[in-house]
Protein backbone atom coordinates (compact mmCIF):
# COMPACT_ATOMS: atom_id res chain seq x y z
CA UNK A 1 0.00 0.00 0.00
CA UNK A 2 1.65 3.21 -1.12
CA UNK A 3 0.98 6.65 0.73
CA UNK A 4 -2.35 8.58 1.04
CA UNK A 5 -2.20 11.25 -1.64
CA UNK A 6 -5.72 12.18 -0.80
CA UNK A 7 -7.96 12.19 2.26
CA UNK A 8 -11.30 13.16 2.60
CA UNK A 9 -13.39 13.11 6.25
CA UNK A 10 -16.72 13.74 6.25
CA UNK A 11 -17.38 16.08 3.21
CA UNK A 12 -20.67 18.02 2.44
CA UNK A 13 -20.43 20.41 -0.33
CA UNK A 14 -23.71 22.25 -1.43
CA UNK A 15 -23.55 25.36 -4.14
CA UNK A 16 -25.13 28.21 -2.95
CA UNK A 17 -28.69 28.54 -2.50
CA UNK A 18 -28.48 24.88 -3.62
CA UNK A 19 -29.16 21.62 -2.48
CA UNK A 20 -26.45 19.32 -1.17
CA UNK A 21 -24.71 17.73 -3.85
CA UNK A 22 -21.91 15.90 -1.78
CA UNK A 23 -22.97 14.18 1.63
CA UNK A 24 -20.89 12.89 4.35
CA UNK A 25 -18.15 11.29 1.86
CA UNK A 26 -14.73 10.13 3.52
CA UNK A 27 -12.19 8.12 1.58
CA UNK A 28 -8.28 7.77 0.79
CA UNK A 29 -6.64 7.35 -2.24
CA UNK A 30 -3.26 5.72 -2.23
CA UNK A 31 -0.18 6.57 -4.30
CA UNK A 32 0.08 4.25 -7.66
CA UNK A 33 -3.89 3.66 -7.35
CA UNK A 34 -6.59 3.81 -9.91
CA UNK A 35 -9.81 4.17 -8.91
CA UNK A 36 -13.33 4.88 -10.52
CA UNK A 37 -15.72 7.57 -9.30
CA UNK A 38 -19.43 6.35 -10.58
CA UNK A 39 -22.51 7.28 -10.12
CA UNK A 40 -25.74 8.37 -12.06
CA UNK A 41 -26.06 11.52 -13.56
CA UNK A 42 -25.72 14.99 -11.32
CA UNK A 43 -24.76 12.22 -8.53
CA UNK A 44 -21.93 14.21 -7.43
CA UNK A 45 -18.59 12.52 -9.26
CA UNK A 46 -17.46 16.28 -11.37
CA UNK A 47 -17.73 18.03 -8.16
CA UNK A 48 -15.92 15.56 -6.25
CA UNK A 49 -12.84 16.12 -8.69
CA UNK A 50 -13.22 19.46 -8.41
CA UNK A 51 -12.77 19.23 -4.67
CA UNK A 52 -9.98 17.27 -5.19
CA UNK A 53 -8.08 19.45 -7.32
CA UNK A 54 -8.65 22.45 -4.83
CA UNK A 55 -10.87 24.34 -7.53
CA UNK A 56 -14.38 23.77 -5.02
CA UNK A 57 -13.52 23.40 -1.03
CA UNK A 58 -15.74 21.60 1.18
CA UNK A 59 -18.49 23.24 3.07
CA UNK A 60 -17.95 20.92 6.16
CA UNK A 61 -15.51 18.36 6.62
CA UNK A 62 -12.03 18.43 4.87
CA UNK A 63 -9.85 17.41 1.72
CA UNK A 64 -6.27 17.03 2.44
CA UNK A 65 -3.70 16.15 -0.35
CA UNK A 66 -0.11 15.24 0.13
CA UNK A 67 -0.77 16.22 3.81
CA UNK A 68 -1.94 19.63 3.41
CA UNK A 69 -5.82 20.43 4.04
CA UNK A 70 -7.24 22.34 1.12
CA UNK A 71 -8.22 25.35 1.42
CA UNK A 72 -8.01 28.68 -0.90
CA UNK A 73 -5.20 29.84 1.29
CA UNK A 74 -3.73 27.22 0.96
CA UNK A 75 -3.84 26.02 -2.82
CA UNK A 76 -3.29 30.07 -3.89
CA UNK A 77 -0.02 30.33 -1.68
CA UNK A 78 3.15 29.20 -2.69
CA UNK A 79 5.24 26.65 -2.24
CA UNK A 80 2.21 24.54 -2.06
CA UNK A 81 0.11 25.92 -4.95
CA UNK A 82 2.81 25.53 -7.18
CA UNK A 83 3.23 21.79 -5.86
CA UNK A 84 -0.20 20.99 -6.11
CA UNK A 85 -0.85 22.43 -9.50
CA UNK A 86 2.20 19.99 -10.74
CA UNK A 87 1.20 17.46 -9.04
CA UNK A 88 -2.18 17.21 -9.96
CA UNK A 89 -3.57 16.80 -13.49
CA UNK A 90 -7.59 17.63 -14.20
CA UNK A 91 -8.93 16.19 -17.52
CA UNK A 92 -12.15 18.25 -18.00
CA UNK A 93 -15.42 16.93 -19.11
CA UNK A 94 -16.00 19.22 -21.30
CA UNK A 95 -12.73 20.23 -23.90
CA UNK A 96 -13.23 22.82 -25.13
CA UNK A 97 -13.31 24.68 -21.81
CA UNK A 98 -9.86 22.92 -21.56
CA UNK A 99 -8.26 23.98 -24.65
CA UNK A 100 -8.07 27.92 -24.46
CA UNK A 101 -4.97 28.47 -26.32
CA UNK A 102 -4.58 29.38 -30.12
CA UNK A 103 -2.77 26.75 -30.83
CA UNK A 104 -1.88 22.88 -29.85
CA UNK A 105 1.80 24.07 -29.13
CA UNK A 106 0.48 27.23 -27.03
CA UNK A 107 -1.54 24.20 -25.16
CA UNK A 108 0.66 22.43 -24.41
CA UNK A 109 3.45 24.94 -23.50
CA UNK A 110 0.78 26.65 -20.95
CA UNK A 111 1.16 24.87 -18.12
CA UNK A 112 4.95 24.21 -17.93
CA UNK A 113 4.84 27.81 -18.29
CA UNK A 114 2.74 29.05 -15.67
CA UNK A 115 4.94 26.28 -13.48
CA UNK A 116 7.57 28.74 -14.32
CA UNK A 117 9.73 25.76 -15.79
CA UNK A 118 12.77 26.90 -18.35
CA UNK A 119 11.89 28.40 -22.09
CA UNK A 120 13.98 24.98 -22.95
CA UNK A 121 12.42 22.05 -20.92
CA UNK A 122 9.48 23.46 -21.80
CA UNK A 123 10.02 23.28 -25.39
CA UNK A 124 11.52 19.49 -24.55
CA UNK A 125 8.30 18.36 -22.75
CA UNK A 126 5.98 20.02 -25.87
CA UNK A 127 7.98 17.89 -28.02
CA UNK A 128 7.66 14.85 -26.22
CA UNK A 129 4.64 15.20 -25.31
CA UNK A 130 3.63 15.69 -29.06
CA UNK A 131 5.24 12.39 -29.94
CA UNK A 132 4.06 10.48 -27.27
CA UNK A 133 0.45 11.47 -28.40
CA UNK A 134 1.24 10.94 -32.25
CA UNK A 135 -0.05 14.38 -33.07
CA UNK A 136 3.13 16.55 -34.27
CA UNK A 137 0.96 17.15 -37.04
CA UNK A 138 -1.76 19.08 -34.99
CA UNK A 139 1.15 21.35 -33.32
CA UNK A 140 0.37 24.67 -35.03
CA UNK A 141 -3.54 24.00 -35.39
CA UNK A 142 -6.06 25.74 -33.65
CA UNK A 143 -7.58 23.69 -31.14
CA UNK A 144 -10.71 25.00 -32.44
CA UNK A 145 -10.45 22.98 -35.98
CA UNK A 146 -10.14 19.49 -34.39
CA UNK A 147 -12.10 16.66 -34.02
CA UNK A 148 -13.55 15.63 -30.91
CA UNK A 149 -11.12 12.90 -30.35
CA UNK A 150 -8.04 14.99 -31.56
CA UNK A 151 -9.49 17.58 -29.06
CA UNK A 152 -9.62 15.07 -25.70
CA UNK A 153 -5.66 13.95 -26.76
CA UNK A 154 -4.83 17.92 -26.61
CA UNK A 155 -6.53 17.79 -23.61
CA UNK A 156 -4.78 14.99 -22.11
CA UNK A 157 -1.24 16.09 -23.29
CA UNK A 158 -1.84 19.43 -22.25
CA UNK A 159 -1.83 18.05 -18.38
CA UNK A 160 0.92 15.78 -19.40
CA UNK A 161 3.53 18.66 -19.94
CA UNK A 162 2.88 19.19 -16.22
CA UNK A 163 4.36 16.18 -15.23
CA UNK A 164 1.24 15.09 -12.67
CA UNK A 165 1.70 12.34 -10.69
CA UNK A 166 -2.10 12.19 -10.02
CA UNK A 167 -4.30 12.63 -12.69
CA UNK A 168 -8.26 13.37 -12.34
CA UNK A 169 -10.50 12.85 -15.14
CA UNK A 170 -14.01 13.55 -15.72
CA UNK A 171 -16.00 11.51 -18.54
CA UNK A 172 -13.10 10.56 -20.22
CA UNK A 173 -14.80 8.38 -22.65
CA UNK A 174 -17.88 10.56 -23.41
CA UNK A 175 -17.98 10.98 -27.26
CA UNK A 176 -15.02 9.38 -28.22
CA UNK A 177 -15.11 6.76 -31.15
CA UNK A 178 -14.13 2.86 -30.60
CA UNK A 179 -10.48 3.98 -32.09
CA UNK A 180 -9.76 6.90 -29.54
CA UNK A 181 -11.56 4.97 -26.38
CA UNK A 182 -9.39 2.19 -26.92
CA UNK A 183 -6.16 4.31 -27.08
CA UNK A 184 -7.69 5.94 -23.91
CA UNK A 185 -7.92 2.42 -22.41
CA UNK A 186 -4.40 1.74 -23.01
CA UNK A 187 -2.64 5.17 -22.25
CA UNK A 188 -4.17 5.14 -19.04
CA UNK A 189 -2.75 1.66 -18.75
CA UNK A 190 0.45 3.22 -19.61
CA UNK A 191 0.16 6.05 -16.93
CA UNK A 192 -0.72 3.34 -14.26
CA UNK A 193 2.27 1.04 -14.81
CA UNK A 194 4.56 4.47 -14.47
CA UNK A 195 2.91 4.46 -11.42
CA UNK A 196 0.67 7.55 -11.79
CA UNK A 197 -2.45 7.55 -9.22
CA UNK A 198 -5.24 7.86 -11.76
CA UNK A 199 -8.79 8.95 -10.40
CA UNK A 200 -11.50 8.43 -13.19
CA UNK A 201 -15.53 9.34 -12.58
CA UNK A 202 -17.41 7.91 -15.24
CA UNK A 203 -20.84 6.21 -15.50
CA UNK A 204 -19.62 4.31 -18.51
CA UNK A 205 -18.76 0.57 -16.81
CA UNK A 206 -17.03 -1.10 -19.49
CA UNK A 207 -14.93 1.64 -19.60
CA UNK A 208 -13.94 1.40 -16.14
CA UNK A 209 -14.06 -1.72 -15.68
CA UNK A 210 -10.97 -1.98 -17.88
CA UNK A 211 -9.00 1.13 -16.42
CA UNK A 212 -9.53 1.12 -12.97
CA UNK A 213 -8.80 -1.92 -10.01
CA UNK A 214 -11.34 0.30 -7.29
CA UNK A 215 -14.51 1.89 -7.13
CA UNK A 216 -16.36 4.44 -5.27
CA UNK A 217 -20.24 4.41 -6.20
CA UNK A 218 -21.90 7.48 -5.18
CA UNK A 219 -26.04 7.41 -4.81
CA UNK A 220 -28.55 8.96 -6.14
CA UNK A 221 -29.06 11.36 -2.76
CA UNK A 222 -25.54 11.90 -3.29
CA UNK A 223 -23.70 9.53 -0.52
CA UNK A 224 -21.31 7.12 -0.73
CA UNK A 225 -22.45 3.73 -0.85
CA UNK A 226 -19.51 1.58 -1.67
CA UNK A 227 -15.82 1.46 -1.54
CA UNK A 228 -14.43 -1.72 -2.86
CA UNK A 229 -13.18 -3.41 -5.46
CA UNK A 230 -14.47 -2.89 -8.91
CA UNK A 231 -15.29 -5.88 -10.22
CA UNK A 232 -16.83 -6.91 -6.55
CA UNK A 233 -18.92 -3.78 -7.65
CA UNK A 234 -19.90 -4.87 -10.93
CA UNK A 235 -20.92 -8.65 -9.54
CA UNK A 236 -23.19 -7.01 -7.44
CA UNK A 237 -26.37 -6.26 -9.76
CA UNK A 238 -28.68 -4.87 -6.96
CA UNK A 239 -26.27 -2.39 -5.81
CA UNK A 240 -25.78 -0.59 -9.53
CA UNK A 241 -29.74 -0.90 -9.96
CA UNK A 242 -30.31 1.08 -6.66
CA UNK A 243 -28.02 3.69 -7.49
CA UNK A 244 -29.17 3.96 -11.53
CA UNK A 245 -26.22 2.64 -12.96
CA UNK A 246 -27.68 -0.22 -14.78
CA UNK A 247 -31.51 -0.72 -15.60
CA UNK A 248 -33.58 -3.86 -15.36
CA UNK A 249 -33.59 -4.84 -19.29
CA UNK A 250 -36.64 -6.23 -21.16
CA UNK A 251 -36.19 -8.68 -23.89
CA UNK A 252 -36.76 -11.60 -26.02
CA UNK A 253 -34.98 -15.15 -26.46
CA UNK A 254 -37.07 -16.89 -29.10
CA UNK A 255 -40.31 -17.12 -27.86
CA UNK A 256 -39.82 -15.79 -24.45
CA UNK A 257 -39.72 -11.92 -22.83
CA UNK A 258 -38.59 -11.65 -19.47
CA UNK A 259 -36.55 -8.79 -17.96
CA UNK A 260 -33.70 -8.69 -15.42
CA UNK A 261 -31.21 -6.33 -14.87
CA UNK A 262 -27.63 -6.87 -16.08
CA UNK A 263 -24.67 -4.88 -17.57
CA UNK A 264 -25.24 -3.94 -21.26
CA UNK A 265 -21.63 -4.25 -22.78
CA UNK A 266 -20.49 -6.87 -20.76
CA UNK A 267 -20.80 -10.58 -20.72
CA UNK A 268 -24.01 -11.55 -18.55
CA UNK A 269 -25.22 -15.36 -17.61
CA UNK A 270 -28.84 -15.89 -16.86
CA UNK A 271 -31.19 -18.67 -16.25
CA UNK A 272 -34.48 -18.54 -18.27
CA UNK A 273 -36.93 -20.29 -15.82
CA UNK A 274 -39.78 -19.03 -13.50
CA UNK A 275 -39.80 -14.96 -14.48
CA UNK A 276 -40.16 -16.09 -18.72
CA UNK A 277 -43.41 -14.70 -19.56
CA UNK B 1 -48.83 3.45 -23.97
CA UNK B 2 -48.38 7.13 -26.14
CA UNK B 3 -51.40 9.10 -25.14
CA UNK B 4 -54.14 8.95 -27.64
CA UNK B 5 -53.54 12.63 -29.30
CA UNK B 6 -49.96 11.22 -30.44
CA UNK B 7 -50.76 9.35 -33.79
CA UNK B 8 -54.10 10.39 -33.79
CA UNK B 9 -52.67 14.35 -35.15
CA UNK B 10 -54.47 15.82 -38.52
CA UNK B 11 -52.65 15.42 -41.74
CA UNK B 12 -51.26 19.30 -41.39
CA UNK B 13 -50.09 18.61 -45.05
CA UNK B 14 -53.55 18.95 -46.56
CA UNK B 15 -53.74 22.46 -45.30
CA UNK B 16 -53.60 25.13 -48.21
CA UNK B 17 -49.71 26.17 -49.27
CA UNK B 18 -49.18 29.68 -48.81
CA UNK B 19 -48.95 32.23 -52.18
CA UNK B 20 -46.15 33.27 -51.22
CA UNK B 21 -42.77 32.61 -49.78
CA UNK B 22 -41.87 33.02 -46.12
CA UNK B 23 -38.68 35.71 -45.52
CA UNK B 24 -35.89 34.21 -43.79
CA UNK B 25 -35.80 36.05 -40.63
CA UNK B 26 -33.55 38.63 -39.28
CA UNK B 27 -32.26 36.46 -36.49
CA UNK B 28 -31.69 33.64 -38.94
CA UNK B 29 -29.86 35.72 -41.47
CA UNK B 30 -27.85 37.71 -38.99
CA UNK B 31 -26.54 34.35 -37.65
CA UNK B 32 -25.55 32.89 -40.81
CA UNK B 33 -24.08 35.97 -42.13
CA UNK B 34 -21.52 36.04 -38.86
CA UNK B 35 -21.04 32.45 -38.60
CA UNK B 36 -20.26 32.14 -42.79
CA UNK B 37 -17.65 35.55 -42.16
CA UNK B 38 -16.24 34.20 -39.11
CA UNK B 39 -15.73 30.73 -40.95
CA UNK B 40 -14.16 32.25 -44.40
CA UNK B 41 -12.13 34.64 -42.46
CA UNK B 42 -10.61 31.59 -40.65
CA UNK B 43 -10.87 29.23 -43.72
CA UNK B 44 -8.91 32.35 -45.81
CA UNK B 45 -6.03 32.93 -43.51
CA UNK B 46 -5.13 29.53 -43.75
CA UNK B 47 -5.29 29.58 -47.10
CA UNK B 48 -2.83 31.73 -48.17
CA UNK B 49 0.53 29.94 -48.65
CA UNK B 50 2.36 32.44 -50.13
CA UNK B 51 6.20 33.85 -48.87
CA UNK B 52 4.17 36.44 -46.93
CA UNK B 53 2.69 33.87 -44.73
CA UNK B 54 6.00 32.19 -43.98
CA UNK B 55 7.42 35.63 -42.47
CA UNK B 56 7.81 35.57 -38.31
CA UNK B 57 4.78 37.44 -37.40
CA UNK B 58 6.70 39.56 -35.20
CA UNK B 59 8.68 40.81 -38.39
CA UNK B 60 5.71 40.79 -40.09
CA UNK B 61 3.52 43.09 -38.30
CA UNK B 62 6.51 45.41 -37.56
CA UNK B 63 6.84 45.66 -41.75
CA UNK B 64 2.74 46.53 -42.05
CA UNK B 65 3.18 48.71 -38.74
CA UNK B 66 5.78 50.45 -41.04
CA UNK B 67 4.00 50.85 -44.30
CA UNK B 68 0.63 51.42 -42.92
CA UNK B 69 2.30 54.08 -40.62
CA UNK B 70 4.31 56.14 -43.44
CA UNK B 71 1.00 55.96 -45.69
CA UNK B 72 -0.45 58.23 -43.58
CA UNK B 73 2.36 60.70 -44.22
CA UNK B 74 2.33 60.68 -47.81
CA UNK B 75 0.84 64.06 -49.01
CA UNK B 76 1.18 63.39 -52.97
CA UNK B 77 -1.47 60.97 -54.99
CA UNK B 78 1.06 59.54 -56.96
CA UNK B 79 2.91 57.89 -54.41
CA UNK B 80 -0.44 56.69 -52.65
CA UNK B 81 -0.91 55.41 -55.98
CA UNK B 82 1.99 53.87 -56.26
CA UNK B 83 1.54 52.63 -52.73
CA UNK B 84 -1.80 50.89 -53.54
CA UNK B 85 -0.87 49.40 -56.43
CA UNK B 86 2.28 47.11 -54.97
CA UNK B 87 -0.19 46.29 -52.40
CA UNK B 88 -2.64 44.97 -54.69
CA UNK B 89 -0.08 43.60 -56.31
CA UNK B 90 1.49 41.57 -53.34
CA UNK B 91 -2.32 40.76 -52.53
CA UNK B 92 -2.61 39.05 -55.73
CA UNK B 93 0.68 37.74 -55.53
CA UNK B 94 0.02 36.22 -52.75
CA UNK B 95 -2.67 33.62 -54.09
CA UNK B 96 -5.62 35.46 -52.39
CA UNK B 97 -8.58 35.64 -54.59
CA UNK B 98 -9.43 39.30 -55.98
CA UNK B 99 -13.06 38.66 -55.09
CA UNK B 100 -12.05 39.00 -51.56
CA UNK B 101 -10.20 42.36 -52.44
CA UNK B 102 -13.00 43.71 -53.87
CA UNK B 103 -15.28 43.19 -51.23
CA UNK B 104 -12.83 45.30 -48.83
CA UNK B 105 -12.63 47.46 -51.50
CA UNK B 106 -16.48 47.81 -51.87
CA UNK B 107 -16.75 48.43 -48.38
CA UNK B 108 -14.69 50.71 -46.17
CA UNK B 109 -13.49 53.06 -49.12
CA UNK B 110 -16.98 53.58 -50.75
CA UNK B 111 -17.83 54.50 -47.29
CA UNK B 112 -14.75 56.88 -46.38
CA UNK B 113 -15.93 58.02 -50.19
CA UNK B 114 -19.50 59.22 -49.24
CA UNK B 115 -17.82 61.29 -45.89
CA UNK B 116 -15.23 63.17 -47.81
CA UNK B 117 -17.46 63.79 -50.53
CA UNK B 118 -18.51 67.14 -49.25
CA UNK B 119 -15.31 68.36 -48.85
CA UNK B 120 -14.37 67.90 -52.71
CA UNK B 121 -16.78 70.88 -53.20
CA UNK B 122 -16.66 74.63 -52.59
CA UNK B 123 -18.57 74.15 -49.48
CA UNK B 124 -15.56 73.05 -47.28
CA UNK B 125 -12.71 73.89 -50.09
CA UNK B 126 -12.25 76.94 -51.91
CA UNK B 127 -10.89 76.27 -55.26
CA UNK B 128 -11.43 76.54 -59.01
CA UNK B 129 -14.83 74.79 -59.78
CA UNK B 130 -14.48 71.79 -62.16
CA UNK B 131 -18.31 70.68 -62.10
CA UNK B 132 -21.11 72.44 -60.57
CA UNK B 133 -23.79 70.48 -59.04
CA UNK B 134 -26.52 73.02 -57.45
CA UNK B 135 -27.58 76.70 -58.58
CA UNK B 136 -28.56 78.53 -55.28
CA UNK B 137 -28.36 82.33 -56.84
CA UNK B 138 -26.97 85.00 -54.65
CA UNK B 139 -27.40 85.15 -51.44
CA UNK B 140 -28.73 81.51 -50.28
CA UNK B 141 -28.01 81.13 -46.56
CA UNK B 142 -28.33 78.21 -44.11
CA UNK B 143 -29.40 79.74 -40.94
CA UNK B 144 -26.67 81.75 -40.39
CA UNK B 145 -24.11 80.33 -42.95
CA UNK B 146 -23.55 81.89 -45.89
CA UNK B 147 -23.63 79.73 -48.90
CA UNK B 148 -22.31 80.15 -52.26
CA UNK B 149 -23.96 80.92 -55.99
CA UNK B 150 -23.43 77.49 -56.81
CA UNK B 151 -22.31 74.03 -55.04
CA UNK B 152 -19.30 73.13 -56.84
CA UNK B 153 -16.74 70.34 -56.97
CA UNK B 154 -13.59 72.09 -57.22
CA UNK B 155 -10.19 70.80 -58.33
CA UNK B 156 -8.33 71.19 -54.92
CA UNK B 157 -11.16 69.72 -53.17
CA UNK B 158 -11.03 66.99 -55.41
CA UNK B 159 -7.44 66.21 -54.73
CA UNK B 160 -8.29 66.21 -50.63
CA UNK B 161 -10.73 63.86 -51.65
CA UNK B 162 -8.44 61.56 -53.84
CA UNK B 163 -5.49 61.81 -50.98
CA UNK B 164 -8.19 60.57 -48.18
CA UNK B 165 -9.67 58.11 -50.34
CA UNK B 166 -6.32 56.42 -51.58
CA UNK B 167 -4.55 56.82 -48.07
CA UNK B 168 -7.59 55.24 -46.45
CA UNK B 169 -7.62 52.61 -49.12
CA UNK B 170 -3.91 52.28 -48.59
CA UNK B 171 -4.18 51.73 -45.33
CA UNK B 172 -6.96 48.85 -45.48
CA UNK B 173 -5.57 46.76 -48.05
CA UNK B 174 -2.24 46.69 -45.93
CA UNK B 175 -4.58 46.06 -43.59
CA UNK B 176 -6.43 42.73 -45.09
CA UNK B 177 -2.84 41.99 -46.46
CA UNK B 178 -1.75 41.17 -43.33
CA UNK B 179 -4.77 39.70 -41.49
CA UNK B 180 -5.22 37.15 -44.66
CA UNK B 181 -1.35 36.31 -45.15
CA UNK B 182 -1.23 35.28 -41.42
CA UNK B 183 -2.73 32.87 -39.17
CA UNK B 184 -5.23 33.91 -36.38
CA UNK B 185 -2.82 33.07 -34.08
CA UNK B 186 0.44 34.28 -35.47
CA UNK B 187 -1.23 37.35 -35.64
CA UNK B 188 -1.68 37.58 -32.34
CA UNK B 189 1.81 36.28 -31.25
CA UNK B 190 3.21 39.18 -33.47
CA UNK B 191 1.43 41.69 -31.70
CA UNK B 192 2.06 40.36 -28.14
CA UNK B 193 5.58 40.44 -29.37
CA UNK B 194 5.40 43.91 -30.12
CA UNK B 195 4.91 45.00 -26.85
CA UNK B 196 0.90 44.59 -26.70
CA UNK B 197 0.44 43.53 -22.59
CA UNK B 198 0.48 40.16 -21.99
CA UNK B 199 -3.29 40.01 -20.84
CA UNK B 200 -4.46 41.69 -23.47
CA UNK B 201 -2.98 39.16 -26.24
CA UNK B 202 -4.31 36.25 -23.90
CA UNK B 203 -7.87 37.98 -23.74
CA UNK B 204 -8.34 38.68 -27.35
CA UNK B 205 -6.78 35.00 -27.66
CA UNK B 206 -9.44 33.70 -25.89
CA UNK B 207 -11.82 36.14 -27.28
CA UNK B 208 -11.31 34.93 -31.05
CA UNK B 209 -11.19 30.98 -29.85
CA UNK B 210 -14.61 31.45 -28.02
CA UNK B 211 -16.65 33.64 -30.49
CA UNK B 212 -16.95 31.11 -32.92
CA UNK B 213 -17.87 28.37 -30.27
CA UNK B 214 -21.02 31.11 -29.15
CA UNK B 215 -22.18 30.95 -32.68
CA UNK B 216 -22.19 27.54 -32.89
CA UNK B 217 -24.09 27.72 -29.60
CA UNK B 218 -26.62 30.60 -30.62
CA UNK B 219 -26.81 28.97 -34.51
CA UNK B 220 -27.99 25.55 -32.57
CA UNK B 221 -30.42 26.99 -30.36
CA UNK B 222 -31.98 29.19 -33.30
CA UNK B 223 -31.78 25.26 -35.38
CA UNK B 224 -33.59 23.71 -32.70
CA UNK B 225 -36.22 26.45 -32.67
CA UNK B 226 -36.64 25.80 -36.58
CA UNK B 227 -37.25 22.51 -36.20
CA UNK B 228 -40.42 22.90 -34.11
CA UNK B 229 -41.75 25.84 -35.46
CA UNK B 230 -44.29 25.13 -37.89
CA UNK B 231 -45.67 28.66 -38.68
CA UNK B 232 -44.09 32.12 -38.07
CA UNK B 233 -45.12 33.32 -34.59
CA UNK B 234 -45.97 37.05 -33.49
CA UNK B 235 -43.98 39.76 -33.07
CA UNK B 236 -44.35 39.30 -29.71
CA UNK B 237 -43.55 35.73 -29.37
CA UNK B 238 -41.14 36.06 -31.33
CA UNK B 239 -39.15 38.66 -28.93
CA UNK B 240 -39.87 36.41 -26.34
CA UNK B 241 -38.04 33.64 -28.04
CA UNK B 242 -34.73 35.89 -28.68
CA UNK B 243 -34.78 37.36 -25.51
CA UNK B 244 -35.00 33.48 -24.11
CA UNK B 245 -32.13 32.23 -26.57
CA UNK B 246 -29.98 35.41 -25.13
CA UNK B 247 -30.61 34.33 -21.99
CA UNK B 248 -29.83 30.34 -22.58
CA UNK B 249 -26.71 31.92 -24.24
CA UNK B 250 -25.87 33.64 -21.35
CA UNK B 251 -25.97 30.79 -19.06
CA UNK B 252 -23.86 28.58 -21.09
CA UNK B 253 -21.19 31.47 -22.19
CA UNK B 254 -20.79 32.14 -17.90
CA UNK B 255 -20.54 28.04 -17.53
CA UNK B 256 -18.27 28.06 -20.44
CA UNK B 257 -16.02 31.09 -18.83
CA UNK B 258 -16.16 29.30 -14.98
CA UNK B 259 -15.33 26.00 -16.70
CA UNK B 260 -12.10 27.73 -18.44
CA UNK B 261 -10.93 29.47 -15.40
CA UNK B 262 -10.61 26.31 -13.88
CA UNK B 263 -8.87 24.80 -16.23
CA UNK B 264 -6.49 27.70 -16.27
CA UNK B 265 -5.88 27.61 -12.07
CA UNK B 266 -5.76 23.76 -12.52
CA UNK B 267 -2.83 24.18 -14.76
CA UNK B 268 -0.97 26.55 -12.83
CA UNK B 269 -2.58 30.08 -13.41
CA UNK B 270 -2.30 32.34 -10.73
CA UNK B 271 -3.10 35.66 -12.10
CA UNK B 272 -0.16 36.03 -14.39
CA UNK B 273 0.29 34.92 -18.03
CA UNK B 274 3.45 33.21 -18.77
CA UNK B 275 4.13 33.49 -22.16
CA UNK B 276 6.62 31.62 -24.07
CA UNK B 277 10.20 33.27 -25.48
CA UNK B 278 9.90 34.74 -29.01
CA UNK B 279 12.12 32.90 -31.76
CA UNK B 280 15.48 34.70 -32.93
CA UNK B 281 14.63 36.62 -36.24
CA UNK B 282 15.93 34.58 -39.80
CA UNK B 283 17.60 36.41 -42.19
CA UNK B 284 14.86 36.21 -44.57
CA UNK B 285 12.37 38.16 -42.22
CA UNK B 286 14.76 40.69 -41.71
CA UNK B 287 15.26 41.51 -45.06
CA UNK B 288 11.53 41.43 -45.11
CA UNK B 289 11.46 44.53 -42.43
CA UNK B 290 14.42 46.16 -44.26
CA UNK B 291 12.57 45.76 -47.75
CA UNK B 292 9.71 47.18 -45.87
CA UNK B 293 11.07 50.16 -44.44
CA UNK B 294 13.28 50.54 -48.03
CA UNK B 295 10.19 51.14 -49.46
CA UNK B 296 7.88 53.66 -47.71
CA UNK B 297 11.88 55.46 -47.48
CA UNK B 298 11.53 56.06 -51.05
CA UNK B 299 7.67 56.93 -51.53
CA UNK B 300 8.26 59.24 -48.59
CA UNK B 301 10.87 60.90 -50.25
CA UNK B 302 9.76 61.13 -53.62
CA UNK B 303 6.80 62.62 -52.32
CA UNK B 304 9.06 65.41 -50.79
CA UNK B 305 10.85 65.87 -53.98
CA UNK B 306 7.65 65.87 -55.94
Amino acid sequence: MGKAIFRVTDVDYWYPGGKPVLNSIGFEVQEGERIAVLGANASGKSTLLHLLDGLYFACTGKTAAFGTVLTEDSVETPPFSREFRQRVGFLFQNSESQLFCSTVEEELAFGPLQLRLSAEEVERRVDDTLRLFGIEHLRARSPQALSGGEKRKVALASLITCGPRVILLDEPSAGLDPRTQQWLVEFLDLLHRSGITLVTASHDLSFVAETVDRTLILSEDHRLVYDGPMMDALRDLDLLLSVNLIHAHAHRHDEKLHMHPHLHEMWHEHEHGTEAK
Amino acid sequence: MLPDWYLSTGDLTRERPRAHRRKRSPVRRALASLAEALAREMSGSAQSHSWLSRIEPRAKVAGFMVLIFGATFLQGLLPLAVLLACASFAVLASGISPRRLARVWLGVPLFSLAIILPAATNLVTAGTPILTLLHLGPGAKLWSWMLPDAISITTSGLIVAARFLLRTTDCITLAFLLVATTDQAALLNGLRRMGMPRAFGMVLAMMQRYLALLLRAAEEIHMAKLSRTIAAGSVRSEQKWVAAGIGSLFRRTHRLAQETHDAMISRGYDGDIRVGTMPRLRAGDIAYLVGSAAVMAALILTDRLL
